[in-house]
């Protein structure tokens, strides 16, 4: 396998809502390139596991610790490094879909014109490159949420259910095109859906870890 | 990437959405034409009075900006965008961009109330260049402060009705300032003493708010 | 009752008698002088209040204690109604003295607005229910009020340098104009008023705390997770 060695180390991590744990303490390493998958039903902790894993989350206790090529990384260097997509995240509904992801572009200063073109081809909508989210179908949407994630190819890229949204053929796409990916990335990938992930894959379930 | 680099990306972002929806400058806009015209009217002739004028130029110009910049972040966390911007920039290119987008609507409201007050109260303006600096540096006072208190209105529900509760009293200071700098201005005297409060004022608020920043945008 | 508790009652007691018959009438204010007693002392009160809250507060920031942010948002509680309190005296003093509740007298202004910050600060924390979130917003807010609050207090009042309170130990002289056993009633007053401050401040912390060791949380053991290397080749 190719790719640059990206890793995410959790260590003793408590995802916190309030007074309640909703994940953890959880002690994993994820070690790229490669593709994870971590399952569990709603409710179970994935969306907040993959906030912390992001960097937008504060893990109640413990720590999250970023290594490329053996360093730690500190955050403003984790936002040119890796790509997040999850449901509750939109793009600005008044800019174009060119124009969010240019806007990304300059923001993670880990992509150009002709990345945000070709992130927008693998996704399938380069013809809707004009258009305002807002006038996109659900499942049109997600796949402009997916180009916004994997601009720039990033070291790591963490997508949440990615498949909501997306018809049986788009979710096939979506997996031959993460899989692919993975060959070079660190891939974070949760679903709830048990059958999705491949045999051999590597897994976290979250739903078959009792705290009680 | 410089933060330099990240606030223009920012900046031009707020503007290119301001210009297209026009959210915050078409309602402050708007309420400012209703308050300058309610009070100047209440007012009558008295409001060309230095006194009266520059307390009426500053409760419209507190009031249009609270109505257009205290939604600043809400927008964000409502639009579900706020995850978005905090994954792919920094607190400070966000802080700063929204800092100089806040300041080029208040300045294109500020023109706006200006020529409605030439208009509606049409007082005579002693030291123009007074006038200008205080204007400037009152807008300025209000554009750091302001986009703060609505970072931190848009972590809590049902920020509509606490805007003007929590800005208002953090601001009181500059809004003070400006109005007697306003008044002195307009009687002719240049306002040295209101203008140093201002300058004093907007960076103690920026360099606080630069810092404390940071707490507000982690979660 | 503890020994200090009851010290304290003897203490504010004996202030409040000594205030009434020990100290002497000021020659312009007459019996109205024994305001300054509970009226200054409160307006203290409320400023070491909001110091109090927004020392607190940076400390939560900083070290993410939860006790800080307890004792941040009881000193702003208690900051109102000692701010409350001072308002509403000088408000009496001012009706008394010059004949109309409010004058804008610079003073008269800053309490309102210290008034206003705290209802504030208050208000945005009842509008945030994640307990993290809340600490670390009102936090923010508590210091930026602190930033603000000496231009408020110290810079504003250079516009308008006349004022109506009259300034027998703060004044431009930088001289003490009260008489010895007023000024004696005076602190003892303040230091009173102070200490029955941080006392309330004290049990509203305990009360806190006891509230959350009623919740202990349950424990959860934790998890180590490891990948089989086949399964990533």
């Amino acid at each position: 396998m190719g790719g640059s060695r990206f890793e995410i180390r959790l260590e003793s991590v408590v995802g916190r809502y309030g007074e309640r744990d909703v994940v953890g303490p959880l002690t994993v390493r994820f070690e790229g390139p490669g593709l994870y998958w971590i399952l569990g039903p709603n409710g179970s902790g994935k969306s907040t596991l993959l906030r912390m894993i992001a960097g937008l989350k504060r893990p109640g206790s413990g720590r999250v610790r970023w290594l490329c090529q053996g360093r730690e990384v500190a955050a403003a260097r984790l936002r040119a490094l890796s790509g997040l997509a999850a449901p509750e995240i939109q793009l600005y509904r008044d800019l174009t879909v060119r124009e969010n992801l240019e806007f990304l572009a300059r923001l993670r200063a880990n992509g150009t014109k002709e990345g945000v073109r070709e992130a927008l081809a693998s996704a399938g909508i380069e013809h809707l490159a004009k258009e305002r989210p807002m006038s996109l179908s659900s499942g049109q949407r997600q796949r402009a949420r997916l180009a916004a994630a994997w601009l720039g190819h990033p070291e790591l890229l963490l997508l949440d259910e990615p498949s909501s949204n997306l018809d049986a053929e788009a979710r096939d796409w979506l997996y031959d095109e993460v899989r692919q990916r993975a060959l070079g990335s660190l891939c974070l990938v949760t679903t709830n859906q048990r059958g999705e992930p491949a045999d051999g894959e590597p897994r976290l379930d979250l739903g078959a870890l009792s705290y009680a | 990437m410089s933060i330099w680099a990240g606030a223009t990306a920012v900046w031009g972002k707020e503007l290119r959405g301001e210009w297209r929806a026009r959210y915050s400058l078409g309602s402050s806009i708007l309420f400012a034409a209703v308050t300058l015209a309610v009070l100047s009217f209440a007012a009558g002739p008295q409001a060309r009075r230095p006194e009266t004028a520059a307390v009426l130029l500053w409760t419209v110009l507190l009031f249009s900006a609270t109505a257009s910049l205290s939604n600043a972040f809400a927008r964000e966390v409502e639009g579900g965008t706020w995850d978005l911007l905090r994954h792919a920039a920094g607190p400070g290119e966000v802080l700063l961009g929204k800092w100089l987008a806040g300041l080029c609507v208040l300045g294109l409201v500020e023109v706006f109330i200006l020529a409605g007050g030439a208009l509606l109260v049409a007082p005579s303006v002693g030291h123009p260049a007074g006038l200008a600096a205080i204007l400037a540096a009152g807008t300025m006072a209000l554009a750091i402060g302001l986009p703060l208190v609505a970072a931190l209105l848009a972590q809590a529900r049902s920020h509509g009705g606490l805007a003007a509760a929590l800005a208002f009293p953090v601001l009181v200071p500059a809004v003070f300032a400006a109005v007697s700098g306003t008044r002195r201005a307009l009687e002719g005297t240049w306002p040295g003493d209101e203008l140093r409060i201002l300058i004093g004022f907007a960076a103690a608020l920026a360099l606080a708010g630069w810092r404390l920043f940071d707490f507000v945008w982690e979660d | 009752m503890k020994w200090w508790q009851g010290g304290l009652f003897v203490w504010m007691t004996a202030t409040i008698v000594a205030g009434f018959l020990y100290a002497p009438l000021a020659r312009k204010l007459y019996e109205y002088t024994r305001i300054i007693y509970f009226h200054i002392p409160a307006a203290w009160v409320s400023m070491v209040a909001f110091v109090v809250a927004g020392v607190e507060g940076a400390r939560y920031l900083w070290k993410r204690n939860p006790v800080n942010d307890v004792r941040s948002a009881a000193a702003a509680r208690l900051g109102l109604v000692f701010c409350a309190l001072a308002t509403v005296t000088g408000m009496l003093f001012a009706k008394a003295m010059w004949g109309e509740y409010w004058n804008w007298d610079p003073r008269q202004v800053t309490i309102f607005f210290l008034l206003l910050i705290y209802a504030a600060y208050l208000t945005l924390r009842a509008a945030i229910d994640d307990p993290e979130r809340r600490a670390r917003v009102a936090a923010v807010y508590a210091i930026l009020a602190m930033v603000t609050a000496p231009f408020l207090m110290f810079v504003l009042p250079r516009l308008s340098p006349f004022t109506l309170h009259p300034e027998p130990i703060v004044n431009g002289a930088g001289k003490l104009e009260m008489h010895p056993r007023m000024f004696g009633v005076f602190l003892s007053s303040t230091g009173a008023f102070t200490a029955l401050f941080f006392w309330i401040l004290s049990v509203e912390v305990r009360t806190a705390r006891a509230r959350q060791a009623s919740r202990p949380a349950a424990p959860r053991e934790e998890r180590e997770i490891s990948f089989d290397r086949a399964a990533r080749a």
